[in-house]
């Protein structure tokens, strides 16, 4: 059980690179707290810096107070889960599991028992005498994680400790160790690059880029609020459709259509008349016009030439087009969100809207859609921020509002 | 295996066996001299006639031989002195090759291979002297320096490719888990590296065993003399009688240890042991 406060923490590595860049935020005791960006953004450095197995090169770690920067990491009482897993292949599940508590000098019943409980929760009871090279992945993933839980650590640190298995088996695990970690109330920070899993799992979920924290915050506040373009485009599948937006007095031109911006939102805009912006619709802030009811007037509605059709059973994704394309502003955070549909040079923006599986929508035909105005997102195309942030106006915690500059 | 043509089996077999029986016929010759009586040594069979053991207990035998007897202790001692010393010696230069990064790493390495790539003949001379001022002349010590001087270099090399096959990720995970850094290597990288500290074992075993440059160089007595240097100094009974039957026996019973120390360590030299260290 621990409070884990990072201050500032900092890694510049020898040759001068900064993986990380003044992290400050705080991660509560008992939480479960995510780490996620794009592979290269730092996540495991923090992660590494946290337990001890990097330097920190500026800034103070915390743990229950008490700064712990050049504490050796076999002091810190933290386990970790890789992803490569490390477990010891020379040594049996038993032994592998038996190891951090054998080098803890506890004797042998405790050993024994802790090793058989945590056996018995991870479903390993049977394979305990086998040697790792032997099991499947999954059951690897397991021994990795009895290894952790035997110790009954001040807190859990994995890195990326599903990505190594089947789709399948991912979404498995993922329930179990959720589970396992509201049963055991251990602190947790859990690096991934997958922002599903974030979602997921997480209590609170920082967003790294490029060294960076974005933005720290509950999965929905990063869904619903997100401080920038980056966290905007990065959570939520499909992503989120960035449109280019031309801000005209109370009028906003997006390409397919024009609307009028609701009164709040107007107000944070004031004085960018004329400017160019970044719109930002979540796929699901579309609908088929003929399904939306009362709610019409609270929109706009447009003609879509709709392209292509994916039928999901509970609902449906309609792919269309729409000329112009913020590319421009859009092809440096392209290339961190690994996604090559948005910088299509080609002037043109692909758009998925989410629609009800009532929809009448056919493929190659035109439909009239609906936009929601009220959740429609306006970003700075020079900076990323989120022009129309619902915390931005009255910041409620620091720590969770660190932006870049 | 599976697939392959008989007729291509038939020729890897063939090729096989004459690369066994080529490696194997002076062996052979060796041992059936061993096994002859004085009188058939030059008749020029492959097989003795009448068997006998002489050779090795007969009275004038090689285990009737103080001179022999006391190299046969001098070469097991320095040979397995020197082997400890120089893998453990090479193990730790090798992780710390491997795992840490300090300036001047690869002159290390390149300055090592150079070493093992310098012929030892060129420095008898000078050792001989200076092992005559140390005091280490015709003494273990004396031999075991020149042998590990010789063989560390190969050690190291063939320890740090063991080494660097083992996932980092393992010593990281023994220090998370409360080893400190020395529990970590001793508990979970020595293990695996272990086919890599035998193989070098056998190579620096192998190399100390059968030198003869040193052996006969930089000793005079038997306070030092091992088995190489040692044969050469077999005497027949009388000056016209060239003691071939027990030099033939003496190389005999020296070959024995090198195959039982492969044989050993053959069984513990399995590849692959690091395997389920990382995902399947
Ligand atoms: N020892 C090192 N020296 C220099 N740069 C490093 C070192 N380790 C990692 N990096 C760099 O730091 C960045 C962050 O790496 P990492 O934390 O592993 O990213 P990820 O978010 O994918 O886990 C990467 O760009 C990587 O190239
Ligand atoms: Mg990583």
């Amino acid at each position: 059980m621990a409070e884990i406060v990072l201050d500032k923490v900092t890694k510049t590595f020898a040759d001068g690179f900064e993986a990380v860049k003044e992290a400050d935020f705080t991660i509560g005791d008992g939480e479960f707290f995510i780490l996620v960006g794009p592979s290269g953004c730092g996540k495991s450095t923090l992660l590494n810096m946290i337990v001890g197995l990097e330097d920190i090169s500026g800034g103070e770690l915390k743990v229950d107070g008490s700064v712990v920067n050049d504490i050796d990491p076999k002091d810190r009482n933290m386990a970790m889960v890789f992803q490569s897993y490390a477990i010891y292949p020379h040594m049996t599940v038993r032994e592998n599991m038996a190891f951090p508590l054998k080098l803890a000098k506890v004797d042998q019943d405790e050993i024994d028992r802790r090793v058989n409980e945590a056996a018995g929760v991870l479903e390993l009871k049977e394979h305990l005498d086998r040697k790792p090279g032997n099991l499947s992945g999954g059951q690897r993933q397991r021994v990795a994680m009895g290894r952790a839980i035997v110790r009954e650590p001040a807190a859990f640190l994995m890195d990326e400790p599903l990505s190594n298995l089947d789709a399948k088996l991912r979404v498995q695990m993922r329930t179990e160790i959720a589970k396992l970690q509201q049963r055991l109330e251990t602190t947790t920070v859990y690096v991934t690059h997958d922002q599903t899993e974030a979602m997921t799992l997480g209590d609170r979920v920082a967003v790294l880029r490029r060294g960076e924290v974005q933005q720290v915050g509950s999965p929905k506040e990063l869904y619903n609020d997100p401080a920038n373009l980056f966290v905007a485009g990065f959570i939520g599948s499909p992503a989120m459709n960035l449109l280019p937006a031309e801000l005209d007095g109370d009028r906003l031109r997006l390409p397919m259509v024009e609307l009028t911006l609701p009164e709040d939102v107007r107000s944070r805009l004031a004085g960018r008349s004329g400017a160019d912006l970044i719109a930002g619709v979540r796929p699901e802030h579309f609908e088929d016009a003929a399904l939306v009811g009362d709610k019409l007037d609270d929109g706009v509605t447009f003609d879509a030439d709709i392209e292509v059709i994916e039928w999901m059973g509970a609902e449906l994704y309609a792919h269309f087009g729409v000329s112009g394309s913020a590319s421009e502003h859009l092809a440096d955070l392209a290339e961190d969100l690994e996604t090559v549909g948005m910088s299509g040079g080609d002037g043109a923006t692909h758009v998925v809207a989410r629609l009800d599986a009532a929809s009448g929508a056919t493929e190659a035909a035109s439909l009239p859609l609906w936009l929601d105005t009220s959740r429609l997102f306006l970003f700075d195309p020079a900076t990323g921020e989120n022009l129309t942030r619902r915390a931005a106006s009255a910041p409620t915690d620091a720590r969770t509002d660190h932006q870049p500059a | 295996m599976r697939g392959r043509s008989t007729s291509d089996r038939m020729l890897w077999a063939l090729g096989t066996v004459v690369v066994v029986v080529y490696a194997l016929v002076p062996v052979a010759w060796l041992v059936s001299l061993s096994l002859k009586p004085a009188e058939e040594i030059t008749d020029g069979k492959f097989f003795p006639r009448d068997v006998t053991f002489d050779n090795y207990t007969g009275a004038s035998g090689v285990f009737e031989d103080d001179q022999f007897r006391a190299a046969m202790i001098n070469s097991i001692g320095i040979a397995l002195i020197a082997t400890l010393l120089a893998v453990t010696l090479a193990t730790f230069a090798a992780y710390a090759i491997v795992r840490l990064d300090f300036p001047g790493k690869t002159i290390v390495l390149s300055g090592a291979l150079a070493i093992a790539m310098f012929p030892p003949v060129s420095i008898i001379g000078p050792l001989f002297n200076m092992w005559r001022s140390f005091k280490l002349f015709d003494t273990w010590p004396g031999l075991i320096i020149p042998y590990m001087t010789f063989t560390l270099p190969l050690a190291i090399w063939t320890l740090s490719a063991f080494f660097r096959e083992i996932p980092w990720d393992l010593d990281k995970a023994a220090r998370v888990d409360g080893a400190t850094p020395f529990q970590a290597f001793r508990r979970v990288i020595a293990p695996l590296a272990a086919p890599g500290i035998f193989t070098s074992a056998i190579l620096v075993f192998i190399f100390a065993w059968n030198d003869f440059l040193f052996a006969t160089a930089l000793t005079s007595t038997d306070r030092a003399r091992t088995v190489p240097a040692a044969i050469a100094f077999f005497t027949g009974s009388s000056q016209f009688d060239f003691p071939t039957g027990q030099i033939a026996a003496a190389s005999v019973i020296v070959t024995i240890p090198i195959i039982v120390m492969v044989l050993i360590f053959q069984r513990r030299i399995v590849a692959g042991l690091t395997s389920g260290a990382v995902k399947g």
